[in-house]
């Protein structure tokens, strides 16, 4: 059976055709890169696979289960997680908190919440798991500062960290490496290699090529909101199609 | 035997601190942790006071032969019945007084689920303004439903210590008050350091990333709000309790919507400790203000009656200059504290 199955996806912003019958389907435990030009529709593509937005048409399947339109929470619950272009993170909140609310825990009930038996013990167990991912992705020192603390590409770190938190079976990132230095850029992917080896599958989209080909597996091209080519990472660039989506005909 | 002023004072402070630091923890629970603006905190309030109004009388009804008397029109010769009667019978105040919190939890709940219902899909400044126009409602249905609390008349409510020997009656209600609000203290900060105080703190910060992790930022604003309802409720009752009235004019914006507000800010919001400094700084300046007024008329270029607006006022602006965050700042737990299994 298929792991997660877009087909014939439609997201329209008035007379904008965002995505246009956008097709495609997870290599299950790969790295899946997505590309194309600035609004091809990539972002749109996982805003409306996630549940951010309804989409107008088509279809979204995890495993043969229609999880088309559900809301974003629900979507999660299904087992896929997604990360943003500009990070969202609780800025209010330290790295730590953040990393535990990447995941909902019985503590979070209001009903329990005064009766700590009930959730102190996994409280603990998800703060030892946390501060062990923490410690691999070297931000353990800042574990009690406040989130909007940290540096742009530390952020980019916590977002990982948070997807290892949450432990879903599916990871959409949105632009992991935007904005970072090379050698940290090399290390966001090494890391995801590494969360790989769980288990899970990666749908990221990322516009430096350079470094993102390097570490996929396969490699979805969009364009005018479909999806125009897809192909092994190092036949992909010879495509015509894929030249054309970025350079123009 | 009268009073010593000065204990009047502290026992007044006491009583109208203990009262406000339970509706601003619920304001804090619901704004500085949920980050719902509920500039509609006197709904619930009103809704407290208004069970003390008419919960007792229809409890006592059934211990007491009211005979032809009706809670508003006879008002203070019941009254006086009633409370003739809880002299004789003082344990019969316990289970009064519970029915009427279970019954008031109950309505600051639907209140808050009412209020929330068509307000929690709004953002900013929408949603606080549909919940301030929640908060006008209440105190237009109290003034011209004349059978609810006496309309603008108000009306008296009987005296639930009027058991205890006049000369003790006074600081008993102080000392209640504070027991309560001392209470509801230890019971919110026990339920913010739970993971529901970090859920609430996510909320705030940013519903769309929470959805994206698996939470329903609507659900837990209705939770929120609703809780919140039961304890300004709980406040309601608390203050009808003391002053052994409701009136409905008194349940205004000002005193249980802004005056709050301006608390849980200055003293720092998602932090209880910083409600309690707050509440506190807040009521004995107030008080102060109102006990020291005589001594300072005509020494002032201004009517005195300005002074306690222009001294709170006066303080937000200089905590908002000099601690944006409040006195006591929010703080997140610590991973120790975190950690203990």
């Amino acid at each position: 059976m298929n792991l997660l199955t877009v087909s014939e996806l439609r997201k329209s912003f008035g007379g904008l055709h965002a995505l246009d019958g956008a097709t495609l389907d997870l290599h299950p435990n790969k790295i899946n890169l997505l590309i194309g030009a600035n609004g091809s529709g990539k972002s749109t593509l996982i805003n409306t696979v996630s549940g951010l937005w309804a989409p107008n048409g088509g279809r979204v399947t995890l495993r043969g289960k229609d999880i088309t339109g559900l809301p974003p929470h629900r979507i999660f619950e299904h087992g896929i997680m997604r990360t943003f272009q500009i990070p969202k993170h609780f800025a209010g909140l330290s790295l730590m908190e953040n990393m535990l609310m990447a995941h909902p825990e019985p503590g979070e009930s209001f009903r329990k919440a005064l009766v700590p038996l009930q959730w102190k013990s996994y409280e603990a167990s998800q703060t030892k798991k946390a501060l062990g991912i923490l410690e691999s992705l070297e931000l353990l020192p800042l574990r009690d500062k406040l989130s909007f603390e940290i540096s742009g590409g530390q952020i980019k770190l916590l977002e990982l960290g948070k997807t290892l938190m949450a432990d879903t079976e599916i990871i959409m990132l949105d632009e992991p490496i935007a904005g970072v230095n090379p050698t940290l850029a090399h290390k966001i992917f090494k890391k995801i290699k590494e969360i790989l080896k769980g288990g899970v599958t990666f749908l990221i989209i990322e516009h430096r090529l350079d470094i993102a080909l390097h570490y996929a597996d396969y490699v979805f091209v969009m364009g005018d909101g479909r999806v125009v080519a897809h192909d092994l990472p190092d036949r992909i660039l010879d495509n015509k199609e894929v030249q054309e989506s970025y350079l123009g005909k | 035997m009268a009073l010593d002023p000065g204990i009047i004072f502290i026992g007044d402070l006491v009583a109208i601190f203990s009262v406000y630091l339970i509706i601003n923890l619920s304001l804090n629970l619901e704004f500085g942790f949920g980050g719902v603006p509920n500039f509609g905190k006197v709904l619930a309030v009103a809704g407290g006071a208004f069970v003390m109004g008419t919960i007792p009388f229809m409890v006592f009804g059934m211990l007491v032969d009211y005979g032809a008397l009706e809670p508003v029109d006879d008002n203070i010769m019941l009254v006086h019945q009633i409370n003739a009667y809880i002299e004789a019978h003082p344990e019969s105040v316990l289970g009064v007084f519970a029915i009427t919190l279970i019954v008031a939890v109950a309505v600051g709940g639907l209140l808050g689920l009412a209020s929330a219902y068509p307000a929690i899909r709004l953002r900013g400044d929408y949603l606080a303004i549909t919940l301030l126009g929640f908060g006008e409602i209440i105190r237009i249905i109290g003034i011209n439903h004349t059978s609810l609390v006496g309309g603008t008349l108000g009306i008296s409510v009987p005296d639930m210590l009027a058991f205890v020997p006049n000369e003790y009656r006074f600081l008993t209600a102080s000392f209640v008050l504070l027991a309560f609000a001392g209470v509801i203290y230890l019971l919110v900060a026990r339920f913010t350091k739970s993971p529901v105080g970090r859920l609430l703190r996510a909320t705030r910060d940013d519903d769309l990333a929470l959805q994206t992790l698996g939470r329903d930022p609507v659900k837990i604003k209705f939770k929120v709000m609703m809780l919140a309802g039961m304890l300004g409720a709980v406040g309601g009752v608390m203050y009808a309790s003391y002053v052994e009235g409701v009136v409905a004019f008194g349940y205004d914006r000002l005193n249980w919507t802004f005056l709050p507000f301006v608390m849980i800010i200055v003293g720092g919001m998602a932090n209880n400790k910083g409600v309690l400094v707050g509440t506190f700084l807040f009521v004995a300046i107030r008080k102060l203000v109102i006990y020291y007024n005589d001594s300072l008329d005509g020494l002032l270029p201004f009517d005195i009656i300005w002074l306690d607006y222009l001294a709170l006022g006066g303080l937000m602006i200089l905590v908002l200059i000099f601690r944006p965050h409040g006195i006591i700042p929010e703080r997140p737990q610590k991973t120790e504290s975190l950690e203990k299994g």
